[in-house]
């Protein structure tokens, strides 16, 4: 989001990602809520910048071409004590702006949400809470930045960053150990990447850039912004594949306009100077925060799991039901998505280990039980699949929006309701930076909006016609379950942020995130992987080095 | 207009194509989504086809080939690439292809034959991260023999059932080390013969009321924990075991594909997950017919090139009457709208000589089909809950015996069928299968 908005201004920015893709860590895996603004504490961060988000996600959500529905939500009760705790949530909502509040009894829950339990005794109602994909809407602002000329460099794990000459130096081992054409995971460890980069003093002549993952969750990156006052705004490369081989020359590029080049290779680019840093790394925020030496907060990734269910069950409930929380926590929420299935979760279990997305029994034992007491019947038998993502989650209790050095600006602790809160996280962390000296001049030819990623599929019959005609890979449905062309496909590699691997095409086409979950279509999704970035079929991955999918030819392996 | 339009191009697609032709239809239509003919069988590439039907053993391609044969001779067209994203209850069918764009077109009559899919990892919830190299038996079945690619080296199974027992083989064959097969259930839902052909022949362990309980890995598939399960199939923690491996095969069952049957509101049967029908595998809407594993799965591709020519004859007569009615009243076609509350009506009848409704006991699990509409000879379909020995099965009008058989043994993992003799179809709403373990 960050990265987003400094696009619009003729800066040069770029994105730094440990990962293979954009939005990999708790925007992969978050419950999708665009809070209404009762939860946190008047006065914090979290409370103003939920409400100001919630109010912009709308008309942000329009220009991303992102899908995004007002179902509003209910918090249930059902204890006297739950009732006291709602009073206190619509009191809380009232002094942070939320409009619309209301509390209900058992009964006028009822009638809103016929399912549920009858021991529920009250509710407090949000008309404005809402539901969005949490991935789609960060990749759409990925994607749309790079469209206004923002970087994104992949497979850049941060491993260090220096001050040099009024710039950051931000290192990474693993950009240069890319380009070796195996192995090289471990040693680096996990880091998230952030960076920036940066290039005024250089002759680039392209642009803009800065990163920052959205802080909505992950952001595995920081980013710097330099204020180059760029002159070519637009992104040199066409769309297809945007990493290009950089140099790691400081300034590095070479304006390699590169066409198609892939991810895991040629890239060597690891070191990038920025005035300016965004550290949005998500659960590695603190560990970014070190490397430039900012001791002043800590980050501990926290577990939810969650299951989802077949979008037979999608309109089982229209609100997103949440528990009143207790000393036990906020209990399990049940809220269909914006794609129409059902979402249950998250259990919510502190860890050390910051890449464990792991799904444990007991967790989706809990949700079970959970739901059962919210609503009177699930169809369990319906689950596609569970997953789990990692909350990052601050010492402070509130987001930690800090600059602990010029030019140095944290975007971390991001945790609930942080995707509500991410276009405000934004809009203030831009203002940090123009407060701290980074010329804000707007791009004349900045363009806000994004060919929405599913416009072929809620394009009128007509209109499917003609693009078929046009191009005919639209009439070549690959995945059956959810009815994805291989058009599509072809897209979501080819635009930015562009798909490298069978994950990043079901987060942007949702092809194998059906009922089969790419049983039938995942050979053919790789096949065009291998074409389009020329790549063998053995280096096709799921997500990223490490997770190829095959392990060679047949004949090959015989003992 | 079409006279009969057949969704899915496979052994179920074929033979019920072949079965209308040689009954006099000319205008027929195949829709198949992939670039050729046959189905799944192209990419089972093993030895065991045809024995019943042809009375010869086939490999996949080449059962495929003896119906593809006879497609080609008779001319009958074929949609390739195309794939049927809508079908209403007045069969008008909505597909897509990348020569015609988006396109409808109405028949007469439908024949559903879409088969089948896996089951996937999602929908058991296995503990644990989303690492590469956990595939479905059948998707791994397909990158090995229809790609020439190999999905791992080390290899462990889930479920017992004929494709991961296959794959067990075939990843062997190919070099890769078979650990284990695991299968929740104490007894394998596959056939015996594979057992002893893709397991026992090249010692590879079957692990009998076993399961994965932990997934281990984050890249690319580490290990799998596997643990006993107790009666109720809860797991035993103390019996677990970590077994490295890079692959996991899930073989963890079959589900009808039928979100097209849904969509047009054909009424389903929740123990087979496909539609209820009659002895012409009819459905409850008129000129609609279902054949092959979408209308329940069968373990030999045999008994589906049987069941498809019943639907294709049954098809071909619905065709011709129709064609009979329009030409009598001079319209083109009746309209066969379901009346209101069809779905929880028996099929519709062609000649309405008796409805009799087909009820299974439960150790029954199912019956095809599940309705009789027309006093003829009628072979009874089913398939039984758990293992027995030396069985009796019953027919039965209220508490009166219509009919017994004795069978030796009956497993899940083998369809069953019984003859119906028109003599004993009386007048009555229904009657009973039910499964007498009968003295030994």
């Amino acid at each position: 989001m960050t990265a987003r908005a400094l696009a619009s201004y003729c800066l040069s920015v770029c994105i730094l990602e440990k990962g293979n893709d954009v939005a990999l860590g708790a925007s992969r895996a978050n419950s999708g809520i665009v809070h209404a603004g009762y939860d946190a504490r008047e006065g914090t961060l979290k409370a103003r910048l939920n409400v100001r988000g919630s109010e912009i996600m709308e008309p942000l959500a329009r220009e991303l071409g992102v899908p995004y529905r007002r179902n509003g939500s209910l918090v249930t009760g059902f204890t006297p004590g739950d009732r006291d705790s709602i009073g206190t949530l619509y009191a809380r909502g009232v002094k942070n702006g939320v409009r619309g509040l209301r509390i209900l009894d058992g009964t006028q829950a009822r009638q809103m949400e016929p399912g549920l339990s009858e021991k529920v005794t009250c509710a407090l109602y949000a008309p404005s809470a809402a539901i969005i994909c949490p991935y789609e809407l960060t990749i759409a602002a990925v994607g749309n930045a790079m469209d206004n000329g923002v970087e994104l460099l992949t497979g850049f794990q941060v491993t260090d960053i220096k001050e040099k000459d009024g710039f950051f130096e931000i290192l990474s081992a693993s950009g240069a150990m890319k380009s070796l054409p195996d192995e090289g995971g471990d040693a680096v460890g996990r880091a998230d990447s952030s960076c920036g980069r940066a290039d005024s003093s250089c002759g680039s002549t392209d642009d803009p850039y800065d990163r920052t993952d959205s802080p909505c969750g992950r952001a595995d990156s920081t980013c710097s912004s330099t204020d180059n006052p760029c002159d070519s705004t637009d992104n040199p490369y066409d769309r297809t594949n945007s990493t290009y081989g950089n140099t790691d020359s400081p300034c590095g590029r070479t304006d390699n306009p590169c066409g198609r080049t892939n991810s895991t290779h040629n890239r060597k680019e690891n070191k990038i100077y920025a005035r300016y840093v965004v550290n949005a790394a998500g659960v590695h925020a603190d560990e970014i925060a070190r490397m430039a030496g900012d001791f002043s907060f800590r980050i501990h990734p926290r577990r939810g799991e969650y299951m989802l269910l077949d979008r037979e069950c999608g309109n089982l409930v229209s609100h997103t039901l949440f528990r009143t929380p207790s000393e036990k926590g906020k209990g399990v929420l049940i809220t269909p998505t914006v794609d129409g299935n059902l979402l249950l979760g998250p259990t919510s279990q502190d860890l050390e280990d910051r890449g464990d997305t792991s799904v444990t029994a007991e967790g989706l034992e809990w949700i079970r039980n959970s739901a059962l007491e919210t609503l009177s019947s699930v169809p369990f038998h319906k689950t596609i699949t569970s997953f789990c993502g990692l909350r990052a989650v601050g010492d402070t209790g509130d987001f930690i929006l800090t600059s602990p050095r010029p030019g140095f600006i944290n975007a971390a602790g991001i945790e609930s309701p942080g995707l509500s809160a991410a276009p405000a996280i934004a809009e203030t962390v831009v203002e940090m930076l123009a407060d701290q000296g980074l010329p804000l001049r707007k791009k004349e030819d900045w363009n806000p909006i994004r060919r929405p990623a599913h416009a072929f599929r809620s394009a009128s019959l007509e209109e499917k016609n003609r693009i078929i005609r046009r191009d005919k890979t639209y009439g070549r449905v690959v995945c059956r379950c959810e009815t994805v062309t291989e058009g599509e496909i072809l897209e979501a590699i080819r635009q930015n942020p562009p798909a490298r691997d069978l994950d990043s095409v079901k987060r942007r086409t949702r092809a194998q995130m059906g009922r089969c979950q790419g049983g039938f279509c995942m050979p053919h999704i790789a096949e065009l992987l291998s074409r389009e970035l020329d790549i063998p079929f053995e280096q096709v991955t799921k997500s990223g080095a490490g997770s190829e999918i095959i392990v060679g030819r047949t004949k090959e392996i015989m003992p | 207009m079409k006279d009969l339009v057949i969704i899915g191009g496979g052994p179920a697609g074929m033979g019920a194509a072949v079965a209308a032709y040689e009954q006099g239809i000319r205008d027929i239509l195949i829709l198949e989504r992939d670039e050729l003919l046959g189905g799944i069988l192209q990419q089972c590439i093993h030895n065991g086809f045809g024995l019943h039907r042809f009375g010869e053993e086939l490999t996949g391609p080449e059962y495929a080939w003896k119906y593809e044969q006879l497609i080609q001779e008779y001319q009958i067209p074929v949609k390739y690439k195309t794939m049927v994203l809508s079908l209403s209850p007045d069969r008008e069918i909505t597909a897509a292809n990348e020569e015609d764009g988006i396109f409808t077109i109405r028949a007469r009559a439908v024949i559903l034959a879409m088969g089948c899919r896996e089951r996937p990892r999602g929908a058991l919830n296995i503990p644990g991260e989303r690492p590469a190299g956990i595939y479905s038996a059948g998707t791994a079945q397909k990158l090995v023999n229809r790609k020439g690619y190999m999905p791992g080296k080390t290899v462990v199974i889930l479920g017992s059932g004929d494709i991961g027992l296959i794959m067990a083989r075939r990843m062997t064959l190919e070099g890769a080390k078979v650990k284990a097969v695991c299968e929740l259930m104490p007894y394998s839902g596959g056939l015996a013969r594979n057992i002893k052909q893709c397991l026992d022949d090249f010692g590879i362990p079957l692990k009998l009321s076993h399961t994965v309980v932990q997934i281990h890995g984050r890249e690319r598939l580490q290990g799998v924990t596997i643990a006993r399960v107790d009666a109720d199939r809860r797991p035993l923690p103390e019996t677990r075991e970590f077994i490295p491996c890079d692959t996991l095969l899930l073989s963890v069952g079959l589900i009808p594909e039928n979100e097209l049957s849904l969509q047009a509101g054909i009424r389903m049967d929740p123990v087979t997950g496909g539609a209820v029908v009659d002895q012409d595998r009819q459905t409850s809407i008129e000129g609609i017919f279902a054949c092959g594993n979408v209308l329940h799965v069968h373990d030999l591709v045999d008994y589906v090139s049987l069941e498809a020519e019943t639907a294709g004859r049954s098809a071909a007569a619905y065709i011709m009457e129709s064609r009979e009615h329009a030409s009598d009243h001079g319209m083109l076609l009746p309209e066969s709208r379901p009346s209101p509350g069809a779905e929880n009506m028996p099929p519709a009848e062609i000649s309405s000589r008796c409805r009799i409704r087909v009820l299974a006991d439960g150790k029954i699990r199912y019956t095809v089909p599940q309705f009789i509409t027309r006093r003829e000879d009628c072979t009874l379909y089913f398939r039984v809950a758990d293992r027995y020995r030396n069985v009796k099965i019953n027919i039965l009008d209220g508490d009166r015996l219509l009919h017994s058989v004795r069978r030796p043994k009956a497993v899940p993992g083998e369809m069953e069928s019984i003859l119906l003799k028109k003599e004993l179809l009386g007048d009555f709403p229904e009657i009973r299968l039910e499964l007498e373990e009968s003295i030994t």
